[in-house]
């Protein structure tokens, strides 16, 4: 629950993090429709790059660049409607795979954290149901008495005031993974077929008989008088090569939590309709607006910041639950120690894997899982908490700044622009955070070993 | 009339800072104003809910009438803390001892329970209770979607929890069943 709740934080800023990763990368915020035609028939016409559906990413504030792709993998395109670089952001990637799968693609595993997202409601329910006192506290906030007691408040008073947002983390969490089998038992159940249940979710593929290469200067022009107001931001070719193939244009509506309308047209640029997520039935749009609810990425800056904050209590809550059970227990023994590693440790090994992505252009699964285990190991060599912790925040802080140089060193000036500069900004204000957390630890340190009760906060 | 939308966003944000402070008012003060200072927090919480409607449209506007007061009600919090030096106390080292079959046999009988039995009957009462309030059949799937998390969150706490182990069991097989006579009759 802490790596999902830690890695879901940091993955709000993921646009942010793509481009902090190339920070060298160009921004071209505006849509050249010509090179962006001339991209695609090239690449469906392309054997080796061609897959059954082609994807474009139109410039927008969070992208401010073109690019074409296939199922796999994306490239940039230039103002003559080349296909250039490679599109890669491989931490960012191993980010969003650590939050969806824990790092293990599969169906499975996007089951398993999404069954987390059930186990989080359950978490909430008892968490009510087990504290009468709960709402009567709602204000209390006792820090430094008995480290029991101020793990006790901190993870009540944020748990309270955060439940909405919670528990809509949780329902849209879980919809993820949980969706297509419960889906598949309603076609169990009903005798429906699940294509045909999946179809009136996400819309019928329309019955086309026409190829040849595509015309978007018509379809963008079409797409300009059908929803003037709506924001393009991505395309899709679906069948492409084929007589069947057709074009979807996904478009951001304002106001709107649904990720996108999407709007449908034949390789010529003829309108064939709209799927209707921004005006069909209200179970559509719900089930369209999943993704931005649990994303907060709806009202730029605004939302990311809020999901952010709220996204690190819900961390801090994961963290503060367990300190509180192992005060419970009268004694202290390798459980405590390995919990101080997972804290301390993941945001280190994922610190490690920022590091080898900037130097070395290597982000590796296995090095992460490594360097955890190792720091679980130290953890339980050390075997003694205040230093374990202490040590463990140093080698963040650390690591933080060699992050930090590494990116300003590469990029240069491009570490102070846009994104690269709010993703450096952050890492600079936890760096700070720690540094004052351990001053803190060192001016308030003093010891006094007893039998029994409570043992050292994380 | 001229809008403007900063006057509005300050108008917001002092109804969710003054509502969220009115709450706090009523919780700490043990003067008869206290019902009242309730009351008007609500209030104003409601207000600022408006506010960011009017502003926003009623989906953002909603989202971010649940997430803003908790920042709010965070700021009152810090401000009444209670900080006092911190005690760093250590306990003395035992190490860890392996749980008995019995119990490690009982955590993973639950566990079975929680996972393959609660996700199969919370997913078939979901259904069957979206069935039942739900009149289209894609709404009905969506309803199911989104409350399944709760329903098993629900079935899944009640299972760690009663003292009669074989209760829950008993009821949710009853629920499912009444389910899935709800979804075939219907």
């Amino acid at each position: 629950m802490y790596i999902i709740c830690l890695s879901g934080t940091l993955c709000v800023f993921y646009p942010e993090f793509q481009r902090w990763e190339k920070a060298h990368v160009q921004a071209s915020p505006t849509l050249n429709i010509a090179a962006l035609e001339h991209a695609l028939n090239n690449a469906i016409s392309d054997t080796s790059i061609a897959t059954d559906h082609m994807y474009a990413y139109l410039p927008t504030n969070d992208r401010p660049f073109l690019s074409v792709g296939n199922q796999n993998q994306d490239w940039y395109v230039d103002s003559k409607g080349n296909m250039t670089d490679q599109v890669e952001s491989k931490w960012t990637d191993f980010l969003i795979d650590m939050h969806v799968y824990l790092t293990v693609p599969s169906s499975l595993s996007l089951i398993v954290v999404s069954t987390l997202g059930a186990m989080l409601s359950a978490l909430i329910i008892s968490g009510f149901l087990a504290h009468p006192r709960i709402l009567k506290d709602a204000f209390k906030l006792r820090l430094g008495s008995g480290s029991r007691l101020e793990q006790v408040d901190i993870h009540n008073r944020l748990s309270v005031w955060g439940v909405p947002f919670y528990l809509l983390i949780a329902i849209t969490g879980a919809y993820f993974g949980l969706a297509l089998p419960l889906l598949g038992a309603i076609s169990i159940v009903t005798g429906k077929d699940p294509v045909a249940i999946q179809a009136s979710v996400f819309g019928e593929e329309p019955t086309i008989n026409l190829g040849g290469p595509l015309n978007l200067e018509s379809t963008f022009q079409e797409m300009k008088e059908i929803a003037p107001e709506s924001e393009p931001f991505r395309l899709i070719i679906h069948n492409a090569g084929k007589t069947s193939q057709f074009i979807e244009i996904m478009a951001r509506h304002s106001q709107r939590l649904i990720r996108s309308e999407n709007y449908r047209f034949d390789a010529m640029g003829n309108y064939l309709g709209k799927v209707g997520f921004s005006d069909g039935e209200v179970g559509r749009q719900i089930i369209y607006s999943m993704n931005n609810l649990h994303f907060g990425h709806f009202a730029g800056y605004v939302s990311k910041v809020i999901y952010a904050a709220l996204g690190l209590a819900l961390t801090v809550i994961s963290v503060t639950g367990v300190n509180i059970w192992l005060r419970k227990r009268n004694n202290r023994d390798q459980i405590n120690q390995l919990w101080i590693g997972v804290v301390w440790g993941v945001p280190l090994s994922l610190l490690m894997a920022m590091f080898t992505g900037l130097a070395l252009d290597f982000v590796s699964v296995q090095l992460f899982w490594l360097s955890l285990v190792a720091v679980l190991a130290f953890s339980v060599i050390v075997n003694e908490e205040l230093k374990c912790r202490t040590r463990l925040q140093v080698a963040n802080i650390i690591l933080l700044a060699v992050v930090l140089s590494t990116h300003v060193v590469i990029f240069r000036s491009a570490a102070f622009t846009g994104a690269p500069l709010i993703i450096n900004t952050i890492l600079i204000s936890c760096m700070l955070t720690i540094f004052a957390t351990v001053l803190r630890t060192e001016s308030n340190q003093f010891s006094e070993p007893f039998s029994n009760a409570n043992s050292i906060q994380n | 009339m001229a809008f403007y939308p900063y006057n509005y966003l300050l108008f917001g944000l002092l109804c969710n800072l003054g509502g969220i402070g009115a709450l706090f008012y009523s919780w700490k003060s043990k003067l008869e104003l206290k019902a009242l200072a309730k009351i008007l927090g609500w209030s104003l919480v409601v207000a600022a809910a408006l506010v960011w409607v009017g502003l926003s449209g009623w989906e953002f506007g909603l989202l971010y009438a649940i997430t803003l007061p908790s920042f709010s009600a965070l700021l009152y919090i810090c401000l009444n803390a209670e900080i006092k030096p911190r005690k760093i106390k250590t306990a003395d080292y035992q190490p860890a001892v392996a749980p008995s079959p019995k119990a490690v046999f009982q955590l993973f009988g639950k566990l079975f329970l929680i996972l393959p039995f609660g996700l199969t009957t919370s997913a078939l009462v979901s259904f069957g209770l979206s069935t039942i309030f739900v009149s289209s059949e894609l709404n009905q799937m969506v309803s199911a979607i989104c409350i399944l998390p709760l329903v098993w969150g629900g079935f899944g706490y009640w299972i760690m929890v009663d003292r009669f182990f074989i209760r829950p069991i008993l009821i949710q097989t009853s629920l499912m069943i009444i389910s899935l006579v709800s979804v075939y009759s219907g």
